[in-house]
């Protein structure tokens, strides 16, 4: 969903390096269907265009798997971004270029300060899909487009899901979703996805009422008592 | 798996389920080759978007790269230092026989000979590729005889020269044509030997190297040579005065402040047991460990059963693992393979299997200035490389990324 402007595509920061080490080298998948941004285009706006329209071809993402920043920022969308942005350069935050210091040997000036990243507006088109494009994110902002070529049963809508660890993430869980739609918290634009998943740790959850944890934790205790009725015998 | 779409149409291989060693450290990665070379899978990915056309699982083999031995005088019954009609096949038998031991590279060394032997041997030597006909040859390794007659070893006293008559005119006299020649070992301490080093720098693209050995050189004289240009020790310990704390001699190079920056100090140390104390081995290798060169200094003899055997114009008898001049204590070469040099070596020291791989590879490959080709598994060097288990014994050998050795079921 992102990537650095400016950083070589080998460095090992970047995310076509991140993506490679942690998910394309262990698997098959056909190079063809892996796309990403690549930050050092010529023409950045028109590298930007062409990747909405790759997403448009394939008939829209099925499936997008992200994390969010401390600031609670989705992808590179910075506090700030207006909530129907499309894939386009960034000024990366403050508070995202301290994050990521300690990726570039704790040097603030090796950090780099602009990105390209898909829009709050990109993930949260819902529209007909008629192809199979299951586009696929690795944890913690990345974003990349995979075709498997894999019959998707749901056909029409788009599912998020976004993975959230850790005690550092809780208040920008907090403010994604316990208070209201907020572009100074991108990702709180997803209460407003027809289907979004928010996985989290406990750590995670630290900010949250405790009546909001318990009721989805409740939830999960339900759900096992429709899928195994067995299970809930043994509760008892 | 999808074959690749790119500039070239040749196969790629990977070798999976394994461990390499790279950047100093065994990781669990995958080796990618491709027309001889090391393959870069991310580069190969992102712009070409190719991928493997064959995968081929090593069972959790370690893969090194080649071993890279120079200073073997021979083997398998073949003398280097002996003017056959043969000499031809008999480099190709050693070249091929010691695919087995992991190498992968090699100088073929040639000891202190009358001008009419290099004269006759040297043109048969060439610089060539390994393959499945044996191990590449990178040079031959000139052992020799301007050497000091005090330290002159397993060498014979009659063929010793000196520098005095004829500078380094002597020296291309007696080995007639240099081409194929890449080190030569030489006292330093020998008047007008430094004449040499002016020659060689005369000559634009010679590779030549002259190294310290079979010396009765003291400290400043050796880093004087290191000065002009030397940067391998021929076998520490061997042939050279011994340490002693108020002038440690050659052996004084390990620790010395006066190498200039940027360069570094390799030594060769054969490590078969026998030519250096283990405890000896330890103190060289925790003195300077970057710089630990494992040579075997093989003899005719190696492979073969004990017995007599021949080594230029000597003639010397194994018993066991120790080769002497026949009739004396006299150490003269040894029968060790390179690859129990390397598992004799991680023994003695308790190093990682890293560094003992490291000392047969890289440092060899580094010492010879070829790092950024051989020595190493890094991306577009040369695909020779070996698998093999947690106890470093070979299972299988490549050249150019073709298997040119395997271990067969057997165990042969």
């Amino acid at each position: 969903m992102d990537e650095y402007v400016g950083l070589p595509r080998n460095h090992p920061e970047s995310y076509h390096s991140y993506m490679w080490n942690n998910f394309f080298k262990h698997i098959d998948i056909d190079p063809n269907n892996a796309h990403i941004l690549d930050g050092n285009a010529p023409d950045l706006q028109a590298e930007c265009d062409a990747f909405e329209k790759k997403i448009e071809e394939a008939g829209g993402i099925d499936l997008f798997v992200g994390g969010i920043g401390p600031d609670g920022h989705i992808a590179f969308n910075e506090p700030g971004s207006s909530l129907s942005s499309r894939t386009r350069l960034k000024t990366l935050a403050m508070d995202t270029i301290l994050a990521n210091a300690k990726y570039f040997d704790g040097d603030l000036s090796k950090v780099p300060t602009m990105a390209l990243t898909v829009g709050v507006g990109t993930v949260m088109d819902a529209r007909e899909v008629r192809t199979h494009l299951v586009l696929v994110a690795c944890v913690f902002s990345r974003l990349v487009g995979i075709d498997t070529g894999i019959e998707s049963k749901e056909t029409f809508v788009l599912q998020v899901m976004i993975l959230i660890t850790g005690a550092h993430k809780a208040f920008a869980l907090y403010k994604a979703i316990e208070e209201g739609v907020n572009h100074m918290w991108t990702v709180s634009a997803f209460q407003q996805h027809p289907r979004t998943i928010f996985v989290c740790d406990e750590d995670a959850t630290l900010e949250l009422r405790v009546k909001t944890v318990k009721y989805f934790k409740g939830l999960m205790h339900v759900h096992n008592k429709l899928v195994d009725p067995l299970y809930s015998m043994k509760e008892n | 798996m999808p074959s690749n779409k790119s500039v070239s149409d040749a196969p790629i291989v990977q070798f999976t389920n394994c461990r390499i060693l790279r950047d100093h450290w065994l990781q669990r990665e995958d080796l990618w080759v491709r027309e001889g070379k090391i393959l870069n899978p991310e580069k190969l990915f992102f712009d070409e978007k190719g991928s493997a056309d064959v995968q081929l699982d090593c069972k959790g083999s370690i893969i090194a790269p080649g071993f890279i031995d120079v200073q073997i005088n021979g083997g398998f019954g073949v003398d280097f230092s002996l003017a056959t009609d043969d000499f031809k096949s008999g480099i190709d038998l050693v070249s091929q026989k010691i695919l087995s031991h992991g190498v992968t590279s090699f100088c073929p060394t040639l000891v202190t000979s009358p001008p009419s032997v290099y004269h006759q041997v040297l043109p048969q030597i060439s610089v060539r590729n390994g393959g499945a006909h044996g191990a590449g040859i990178l040079g031959a390794h000139l052992e020799g005889p301007f050497i000091s007659r005090e330290k002159k070893g397993a060498h014979p006293e009659h063929c010793l020269r000196t520098f005095e008559a004829g500078a380094f005119q002597d020296l291309l006299n007696t080995y007639g044509s240099l081409d194929c020649v890449r080190i030569v070992t030489l006292a330093p301490e020998m008047k007008r030997s430094s004449e040499g080093n002016e020659w060689r720098d005369g000559q634009r693209s010679h590779t030549l190297c002259l190294f310290p050995g079979h010396s009765v050189a003291n400290l400043s004289q050796a880093e004087e040579a290191v000065q002009h240009g030397a940067t391998f020790i021929t076998h520490l310990f061997n042939a050279m005065l011994p340490f002693h704390h108020r002038d440690p001699g050659i052996v004084g190079l390990l620790t010395s402040d006066k190498i200039p920056a940027g360069r570094r100090v390799f030594y060769g140390m054969i490590s078969d047991g026998i030519h250096t104390n283990p405890a000896a081995l330890r103190i060289a290798h925790r003195a300077h460990p970057k710089g630990l060169v494992l040579v075997t200094d093989a003899i005719a003899g190696m492979g073969l059963a004990p017995g007599r055997h021949t080594l230029g114009q000597q003639v010397v008898e194994i018993d066991g693992l120790n080769t002497y001049i026949a009739g004396t204590k006299t150490l003269s070469g040894s029968v060790a393979t390179m690859d129990t040099c390397v598992r004799h070596f991680q023994e003695a020291t308790g190093c990682s299997v890293e560094t003992a791989l490291e000392a047969a590879s890289l440092h060899p490959a580094q010492l010879l200035g070829i790092e950024h080709n051989k020595g190493t598994l890094n991306y577009d060097s040369d695909a020779d490389f070996l698998m093999l288990n947690d106890s470093l014994y070979v299972q299988a050998t490549y050249i150019a990324g073709q298997e040119v050795w395997r271990q067969d079921a057997s165990g042969m």
